[in-house]
């Protein structure tokens, strides 16, 4: 017969629990080895299941994966590059910024897997293979944490509904585009102690005892007299805007410089897409936003996301009121849903558009703050984001693709 | 009524519009990188505050050096960076430490003296940003593409080393260029490092200088305690040995004592023997007495009213046969002659355990004079018939000491006294008080003491006896013992007239010779 406390601790043991950490060290061995130190904080060892791991670009990160392993040799170990990490003391965007969430638990309420995607690929035939992979090692999966690559994944839609194909429309996907430091040159993915250039990471939990809070905001203004028709498209790339190149017209609307890049074009503007009405009031907005994510040699662009003829996209401006509004909008509505428990771990995927190139850094900091003070209530709670190169969030219970938004998944019991 | 708009006004309207939104689009953005600069500075220079306050802990110029490149990395967003330090003597730069090149690719090259003055470095010079070509010297085989390169100097104006960050060819496009806006902050870095370095030495001078001097004074207690274990060691030594010649000393004293008592038991037990043979005697001549007054009495025992006449005839006729009165006065004589031996018997065996005194080796108040009485008494066989002893004895008081040795000490003197008479001759023994002392004086007549052999007359194992007849210990530990007393033996000598043995020895102990 067990006592009650020891029923509780059989209880505990069999759940997963979280802890987290983030570091600004250069040096990739001691900022992963300080990491882990100050995340099991407390704990007797070092020793836990899986570490997920957000890394700046400018790692060495052979280096963070070795170390890692030598200090937890049982760990599995995921995750990627982006363009900063969101740790419990806020975000963190210098080129060696580096977090990790660690969990603990058993195996089976877990799983991993990758793909090597550099070759290019088809989104939804990929994603299909992934969650099939996924769901064989562990089918009783209720949470996807999805990390795949800006460059071979778009338009990205598709790879969500090849992961709702075969675990429903429903099931929660988290996560991002990783990214490098918003220069749009590369990623990199990691996966146990291999570095994969340009792949992708899916991390399945299977912890029935889990619960969720997603929200999402983006707070910009849209410019419904700057509306474009998309005349000519194929999947995210956009042909022509009214009957026009559409690099071209961007130009000359926005008096962009003929030397202009796409991330030129991104840091100055968006696009806006209406929503379905019925979308509308929960994300607090009649438009998702989609960023120009290239520029092609004709003069078309990409798009993350499938565009078609005939649609309306409008440009978008930037305005840190709204965004301010918007995420203490999420919180509260958090809040409400949460009431007195407490959060097991929070995940926050932030676009790197609401990151250094497009705010300072006291306008950073108080978004970031804005959602951690009321949902952390002054307590240790473990919490890993990343700025990402476009992020997953629920919409109509369903997880849909976001641009230059802050996107929050709050795990609870 | 308002009339509409035209086409060609809304259009206007439209451009300005448009215009309007674009004109502060581009604002906005430039208000954003302005203060993207701000950040950036406000961060580099919260970055060199944290480095201070880093690297003020540094233990070594290893730790130093490792702790400045990682914080050039740090502030300065570059892939790698270097720490050199100039030796003067040879004219070079030397690589200290690096941070963020290939290991098979740092700098692990040195700068020598021709490339030094060719970028004017050793006198002031400034901060200057480099392209590196893949096949120039020096840095074109670590991969680097730019570099910025700052010198730094002590505090009297020499140059001291360069500080260099850097990117690489590979991954130079994840970087911020190396632009000349980067050179006031890192000007600003490297002042701030030289003067960190410049009390970093200082103080590694002064913990320099603290350390030798340790290490003279942890030298000096090295020797001082291994000077000292040496003593020690021979102090423990000295204590063994002491030991040992201690422990010689009471077998030595215990063999002298042994041997004195060898000597003297031939003479006890003769002296025992004849009163013992007197009692012997006595007691068969009595036995016979004895059973002739028995056949008296039994004659007496037998006597009726009827047979009187008869039996006191018998009685008459057996006293006449056996000579009745001579026997009984024999009789008397032999209780006497019995009780003489039994007396002269108690006062041997009374002096034996008064010299011997084997239960009285503490210190404790004595009577000198019965110390000496119960020597003579066990030397009496040595003497008697041949040696007169004159005792001039005076009233002493009990004296502090330890009796079984003061007695061994007189056995010692007395019997070499009796040894030196060849004949007939007069041992003369005097005690009297001076002072806090008493003194006990034994002369005798013998052949005295040559001069030469007085000064080793208390050496051990010296002796004038023959071989097997003495020690050679008994004056060496008679002197031990009135040491020991704190006392002093004299002696007094003139060859043919006989020798005089003086002891003094304090009433109290405590109280010197």
């Amino acid at each position: 017969m067990h006592t009650c406390k020891e029923w509780a601790i059989i209880k505990l043991q069999n759940m997963l629990q979280f802890f987290s950490a983030s570091t600004n060290i250069v040096n990739s061995k001691r900022a992963i080895t300080e990491c882990l130190k100050n995340a099991l904080r407390g704990e007797p060892d070092l020793h836990c299941d899986l570490i997920i791991i957000y890394s700046a670009i400018g790692h060495n990160f052979k280096d963070l994966l070795s170390e890692a392993g030598k200090l937890s040799p049982n760990a599995r170990l995921a995750g990627c590059t982006g363009a900063g990490v969101i740790g419990k003391s806020g975000p963190d965007e210098s080129i060696k910024a580096l977090g990790i969430m660690v969990i603990k638990g058993p195996p089976e309420e877990f799983a991993l897997v990758h793909k090597e995607t550099k070759m290019g690929i088809d989104p939804y035939v990929t994603s299909v293979e992934m969650a099939n992979d996924l769901k064989k090692i562990n089918p009783d999966v209720n949470i996807i944490l999805f990390l795949p690559s800006f460059f071979e994944w778009m338009p990205v839609n598709e790879a969500l509904d090849g992961i709702k194909s075969v675990f429903g429309k429903t099931i929660p996907i988290m996560g991002g585009f990783s990214s490098d430091n918003s220069k749009g040159i590369n990623c990199f993915h990691f996966f146990d102690d291999k570095v994969v250039e340009r792949g992708a990471v899916m991390i399945g939990f299977a912890d029935q005892t889990i619960k969720i809070i997603n929200k999402v905001t983006h707070g910009f203004n849209v410019i419904e007299d700057l509306s474009l028709t998309v005349t000519k498209a194929m999947r995210g790339r956009i042909y022509e805007f009214n009957g026009h190149p559409a690099w071209d017209v961007l130009e000359e609307t926005l008096g962009l410089p003929e030397t202009a890049s796409w991330l030129d074009l991104t840091i100055i503007s968006g696009f806006a897409v209406k929503l379905p009405e019925e979308l509308q009031e929960e994300y607090g907005s009649k438009y998702i936003l989609y960023i120009c994510a290239g520029k092609n040699a004709d003069h078309s662009i990409e798009l993350p996301v499938t565009c078609h003829k005939g649609m309306k996209v409008m440009l978008t401006k930037r305005d840190e009121r709204m965004m301010f509004d918007g995420v203490d909008r999420m919180a509260r509505s958090i809040m409400d849903t949460l009431g007195e428990k407490r959060p097991l771990a929070v995940f926050q995927m932030d676009c790197g558009m609401r990151g250094k190139l497009t705010l300072n850094k006291i306008d950073k900091d108080e978004i970031v703050n804005r959602l951690q003070s009321p949902i952390c209530r002054n307590e240790d709670i473990p919490w890993l984001g990343f700025y990402c190169g476009g992020e997953f969030g629920m919409l109509g219970r369903q997880s849909l693709f976001h641009n230059f938004s802050s996107s929050i998944f709050v795990f609870y019991r | 009524m308002e009339t509409k708009p035209s086409y060609d006004e809304l259009k206007t309207r439209c451009d300005g519009f448009q215009a309007q939104v674009i004109r502060f689009l581009k604002v906005e953005q430039d208000l954003v990188d302005a203060r993207g600069k701000l950040d950036r500075d406000l961060s580099r220079f919260r970055s060199i505050q944290a480095y201070s306050q880093k690297v003020i802990s540094a233990e070594s110029i290893e730790e130093f050096a490792n702790i400045t490149i990682e914080s050039v990395v740090e502030t300065f967003e570059v892939e790698c960076s270097a720490f050199l330090l100039y030796d003067k003597a040879k004219n070079i730069l030397t690589v200290q430490s690096y941070f963020g090149f290939d290991d098979e690719t740092y700098p692990g090259c040195q700068l020598d003296g021709e490339w030094i003055s060719a970028k004017g470095f050793l006198k002031k010079g400034k901060v200057i940003i480099e392209q590196v070509e893949p096949d120039s010297n020096p840095f074109g085989k670590t991969g680097l593409y730019k570099i910025i390169l700052s010198p730094y100097y002590d505090e009297d104006g020499n140059f001291h080393g360069i500080l260099i960050g850097g990117v690489s060819l590979l991954k130079r496009a994840y970087y911020d260029e190396i632009t000349e806006q980067l050179i006031p902050s890192f000007m600003v870095f490297t002042q701030q490092m030289s003067a960190m370095l410049q009390n970093f030495e200082a103080k590694r001078f002064l913990d320099m200088k603290v350390q030798e001097r340790t290490a003279q004074v942890m030298q000096q207690k090295k020797e001082i305690e291994k000077i000292n274990e040496v003593l020690t060691s021979q102090k423990e030594e000295l204590q063994k040995t002491l030991e040992d010649l201690k422990q010689a000393e009471i077998q030595l004293v215990q063999s002298e004592k042994m041997a004195s008592l060898g000597q003297l038991v031939a003479g006890i037990a003769h002296e025992i023997n004849n009163p013992v043979n007197f009692i012997s005697a006595g007691v068969d001549s009595l036995t016979t007495n004895l059973e002739e007054i028995k056949q008296v009495l039994d004659i007496y025992h037998k006597v009726t009213t009827k047979n009187v006449g008869e039996k006191l005839k018998e009685v008459w006729e057996l006293k006449e046969r056996i000579g009745y009165r001579e026997t009984l006065t024999e009789i008397n004589k032999l209780i006497e002659s019995i009780k003489n031996g039994t007396k002269r018997t108690t006062e041997i065996v009374k002096g034996l355990r008064t010299f011997s005194r084997l239960d009285e080796d503490i210190l404790k108040t004595a009577d000198i004079h019965e110390g000496i009485d119960s020597t003579l008494i066990l030397l009496h066989n040595k003497y008697k018939n041949r040696i007169e002893v004159v005792k001039n004895y005076c009233d002493l008081p009990q004296v502090e000491c330890y009796p079984g040795q003061l007695n061994q000490v007189f056995m010692n003197i007395l019997s070499n006294a009796v040894d030196a008479i060849d004949d007939k001759g007069t041992i003369t023994i005097g005690t009297s008080v001076r002072g806090d002392h008493v003194q006990i004086s034994i002369i005798d007549s013998g052949q005295g003491i040559p001069q030469e052999l007085r000064k080793k007359i208390f050496d051990p194992f010296f002796t004038t006896k023959g071989v097997g007849k003495g020690t050679g210990l008994g004056l060496s530990i008679s002197q031990s013992i009135i040491e020991k007393h704190h006392g002093r033996i004299e002696i007094k000598s003139k060859p043919g007239e006989g020798a005089e043995f003086i002891i003094m020895l304090p009433v109290r102990q405590g109280i010197n010779a």
